[in-house]
């Protein structure tokens, strides 16, 4: 049995799940849960909906190009029946498998990884400038472990600040 | 079809007519960006039919829409919903294929041409 | 889900344009007919100049339908539309083609004519 691929969002519709729809003209649509039916019914553009593999794809979200794209194929030919063939296939499939969520693992990390220290920055300066927001000035100003060891020239600015403040 | 003329509710929604026309059969985007791509040679002429306004004759291809008569065809081309269509079927729709290429697979193998052309 | 009163498309070149059903056949008390059903239907609305005209009360097999079909291998199938074509007493179509798509069932139940004219069955 083949296992074809969702219309709308393009994961695997395995036997007995999902449901065919056949227009007049004869394309089939196949979807994998109602879910999928019904977003397509409300003809929704799979390009647009940011869960489907189409928008993911599309957005530079996921691995675009990889060889191991290249194994999983429709095959409009005929081949003959080899029984080794089969069997070592059957192996590769495994091996294929993994090497390719890996390296989508792997892309999505690296992805990932880019806006990683900028949000960190982002958040230190975030948390020096609104500290006495979490905390009275008072109470920093006696416990200097509060605020943080590296950054000398903030406290200064924080006490100056409490200063005006009590004038 | 336009805005519902008699409604109570103040909000941006079409009459009960525009939900019917949806609802029957209506070439769906694939279908009408086929029949845009074509060259200019393969399209026909309108055939007459009776059951259609003004014989069929007056028909917007991007919105698969027939009217009465070529200035209410002209003043439809003047609409927002035409023009948000045509610049909805400037790219090319969603396809099986597409669904394919996204979940990782390669282009289909058609294998070597058996016959030379 | 075809019952009494139900409007069917014709999907052949007979002359009828549109069917409502009155009657299911092979069933004493059943309430809906499915795809490969024969039901008695009239004629809403036809082709002028054709054999078949309107308000005539003809037999027809149901092609398609909005309602899924389930099939034995777990396959849910739905089409675009309720369809019939118009059959005679013997089960041979009245018209010369069949248009859209229609359900690998029909063979099974012997309207073999309706499925070689097919331009696709699934």
């Amino acid at each position: 049995m083949r296992l074809e691929k969702c219309w709308f969002c393009s994961s695997i519709v395995y036997p007995g799940h999902g449901i065919q729809f056949v227009r007049n003209d004869a394309k089939i649509f196949r979807f994998c849960r109602s879910k999928c039916h019904k977003n397509f019914k409300m003809k929704r553009n799979p390009r647009k909906v940011k869960w489907t593999k189409a928008y993911r794809r599309l957005h530079g979200k996921d691995m675009t190009q990889d060889a191991t794209f290249e194994f999983e194929r429709k095959r409009n030919r005929p081949e003959r029946y080899d029984r080794n063939l089969a069997e070592n296939t059957l192996k590769a499939i495994k091996k294929i498998d993994k090497v390719r969520s890996d390296r989508a693992a792997g892309y999505i990390k690296k992805r990932l990884d880019k806006d990683k220290n900028k949000k960190q920055r982002e958040a230190k300066k975030e948390l020096e400038q609104g500290i006495n927001l979490v905390k009275a000035p008072e109470a920093i100003r006696q416990d200097p472990s509060l605020t943080l060891p590296s950054k000398v020239k903030v406290q200064v600015q924080v006490e100056e600040k409490c200063h005006q403040m009590e004038e | 079809m336009g805005k519902c003329p008699n409604r109570k509710v103040k909000k941006r929604r079409f009459s009960h007519k525009t939900a019917r026309l949806t609802k029957f059969l209506r070439k769906c985007d694939d279908a009408v960006y086929d029949e845009l791509q074509k060259p200019d040679a393969e399209k026909k002429a309108l055939p007459l039919e009776e059951d259609l306004p003004a014989m069929g004759q007056y028909y917007c291809l991007h919105c698969d829409r027939y009217f009465a008569s070529l200035t209410v065809r002209d003043g439809h081309f003047k609409t927002k919903r035409h023009k948000k269509r045509l610049k909805q079927l400037v790219e090319a729709p969603h396809t099986q294929l597409d669904a394919d290429l996204a979940a990782g697979m390669g282009m289909p193998d058609n294998g070597p041409k058996l016959m030379s052309i | 889900m075809i019952q009494p009163q139900t409007h069917l498309n014709v999907a052949d070149n007979s002359g009828a344009q549109e069917l409502m059903c009155i009657r299911i056949i092979g069933a004493s008390n059943r309430r809906y007919a499915h795809i490969g059903d024969v039901i008695v239907a009239v004629i809403k609305d036809a082709l002028p100049n054709t054999p078949l005209e309107k308000s005539e009360v003809i037999r027809a097999v149901i092609v398609r339908t909005c309602k899924e079909l389930k099939r034995d291998n777990g396959m849910i199938i739905r089409y675009d539309d309720n369809a019939a074509v118009v059959i005679d007493q013997e089960g041979n179509p009245k018209g010369t083609r069949i248009f859209g798509a229609i359900a690998r069932e029909l063979r099974q139940l012997n309207f073999t004519k309706i499925v070689s004219l097919a331009p696709e069955v699934f």
